[in-house]
């Protein structure tokens, strides 16, 4: 199997996957218009915020704006492409494994690209209004602003991947894969910069909200390169780290006897 | 009459069913309940951070704002998303035989939600008392209020659960409720002023929300918590009540055109 034989396949299979989740294509646009709306009046309980208070400990409404671009973008990616991530856990504990496992290819990339929520187009389409409209960032600064959100996308997929492998060990914790994805978007959204350090080292490991986007808005806000490098850095590993918990949590799995629906 | 009586006594059980079922699913508690923790946990360092300082000498401090979330989150999480349920039950086809029942589609879903309701802002109003009274070190600031900020966060919860069966019936028009529903929750969060109080919103918008449905919600049991003297809480009140009676009157008549809808064009 050759680099370029993979990147075919993983292209094919993003190809496929999207193109399953825009039909049918007015319940998809609408939930991507709806997204896009969503993602503005969320917005505008910042401006509200800033237009009472001068700053929150240096941060301004352009640097939340830079925050929920990255957070839209990370995620719009995450649910557009790899959308099976979600559902995981279900899929681990319903059996549903089989289908992938059967293949001559390694399961994870075709589990992960198993759906696609057609609502992250809305998300994807409202990061760059929020960097370029309401953050005053430049167009030239938009090939950095989508390569460490890119970066932020694959760490947050690895992240919620490693989470829903849980239920390998604890079968009955689908639930509690959940909860933890909502916790870890829930921090991911709020600024971490005032936080004390040990919840900010924890927030740089083992639960990287920050990484997916307080560093990413620091590596704009700083033009600095070594930031912008550690993004991608921290996707390299993160996204490792996801396939090496996968594959021993295969070792657990057992077979839900769901072969014959393989075609 | 014994119909009346035999109607009454079907809508008790679902209310119970609800409250049983939301007891027999710790794990869904515990989810609630961590992600609520970590909300307030997530305020507490950003009232900290924030100069509030620049509102003024009457400026409320960081630990009234505190209070304040925990009071409008209590609601939002004790409420949920059962909008889910009916969404559910129109994509797959379920709702076919729920509508068979003699009980009311609309009566029953209503009551169960409401008994699992009950349950969560029970158990969620302890646990975020003890936990904002940890994290600020104070009392509630207006501690002899609590049962009017009791009375009022429950008709806050009966208007979100109407608002979310209207949104769960959108399913039986355009396929999915999700999309309409995070427009409604957004909208719940900026004009019912879910982590800052209307009192900090421009005039013009403040006027606007304050005297919409979203601000019956989650605004007035949450300014309750940091009324100064003189608020008349009866007009708070009051206002809660005519959005309750004015959802009720649309949520009935959007359960006759989704009923109506599915009875002649199947799901």
């Amino acid at each position: 199997m050759t680099i370029r034989s993979t990147l075919d396949y993983l292209l094919a299979l993003a190809r496929l996957n999207v193109r399953a989740g825009l039909a049918p294509a007015g319940v998809a646009l609408l939930s991507a218009l709806l997204m896009f709306g969503n993602n503005v009046i969320f917005f505008a309980i910042w401006s509200i915020y800033f237009a009472n208070f001068s700053s929150l400990r240096g941060w301004t409404l352009a640097d939340m704006a830079m925050l929920l671009g990255m957070c839209e973008w990370a995620f719009g990616l995450t649910v557009v492409l790899a959308g099976g991530v979600r559902h995981m856990a279900q899929t681990i504990v319903d059996g549903g494994l089989d289908l992938h496992l059967g293949r001559p290819r390694h399961p994870l990339p075709s589990l992960l690209m198993s759906r696609s929520l057609p609502s992250g187009l809305g998300d994807l389409a409202s990061a760059p209004v929020f960097w370029l409209l309401f953050a005053g960032r430049g167009l030239d600064e938009l090939p950095l602003l989508m390569l460490v959100a890119t970066a932020a996308g694959v760490v947050l997929t690895a992240t919620v991947a490693v989470m829903q492998c849980l239920v390998f060990w604890l079968p009955r914790a689908v639930g509690l894969c959940e909860d933890l994805f909502n916790m870890f978007l829930m921090t991911a959204v709020y600024p971490q910069h005032p936080y004390g350090f040990m919840v900010r080292m924890l927030l740089f490991t083992l639960f990287p909200t920050a990484l997916v986007s307080y560093l990413p808005v620091e590596a704009v806000r700083d033009a600095d390169p070594l930031k912008a490098l550690a993004m991608i850095g921290a996707a390299i590993v993160y996204a490792g780290l996801a396939a090496l918990v996968f594959e021993r949590g295969l070792r657990r799995y057992t077979s839900g006897n769901r072969i014959v629906e393989w075609r | 009459m014994p119909n009346r009586r035999l109607e009454a006594g079907a809508v008790a059980a679902f209310f119970l069913l609800g409250w049983r079922r939301a007891i027999a699913e710790p794990a869904a508690l515990t989810g609630r309940l961590l992600l609520y923790l970590l909300i307030l946990a997530i305020f507490r360092q950003l009232w900290r951070s924030t100069p509030l300082q620049e509102l003024g000498p009457d400026a409320p401090t960081a630990a009234d704002m505190l209070w304040y979330v925990t009071v409008t989150e209590w609601i939002v999480f004790a409420a949920g998303l059962p909008y889910r349920v009916v969404e559910d039950q129109i994509r797959s086809g379920q709702i076919e035989s729920a509508l068979l029942r003699p009980l009311p589609y609309a009566a029953a879903t209503l009551a169960e939600w409401s008994g699992a309701t009950a349950f969560y802002l029970l158990v969620m109003g302890g646990a975020g008392t003890a936990a904002a009274a940890w994290l600020t070190g104070t009392a509630p600031p207006t501690a002899a209020a609590a049962p009017l900020i009791v009375a009022s966060g429950v008709v806050g919860c009966a208007i979100a659960l109407l608002c979310q069966l209207q949104l769960g019936y959108a399913a039986a028009w355009l396929g999915t409720s999700a999309p309409l529903f995070w427009i409604w929750q957004k909208l719940l969060f900026v004009c019912g002023g879910l982590l800052l109080p209307l009192t900090l919103y421009p005039p013009a918008l403040r006027g606007l929300a304050e005297y919409g449905p979203f601000a019956a919600i989650l605004f007035a049991p949450g300014s309750l918590i940091l009324a100064p003297a003189g608020t008349s809480v009866a007009g708070i009140l009051g206002r809660q009540v005519a959005w309750f009676a004015a959802i009720a009157l649309l949520t009935v008549a959007v359960d006759r055109a989704a009923t109506a809808r599915l009875s002649r064009r199947g799901v």
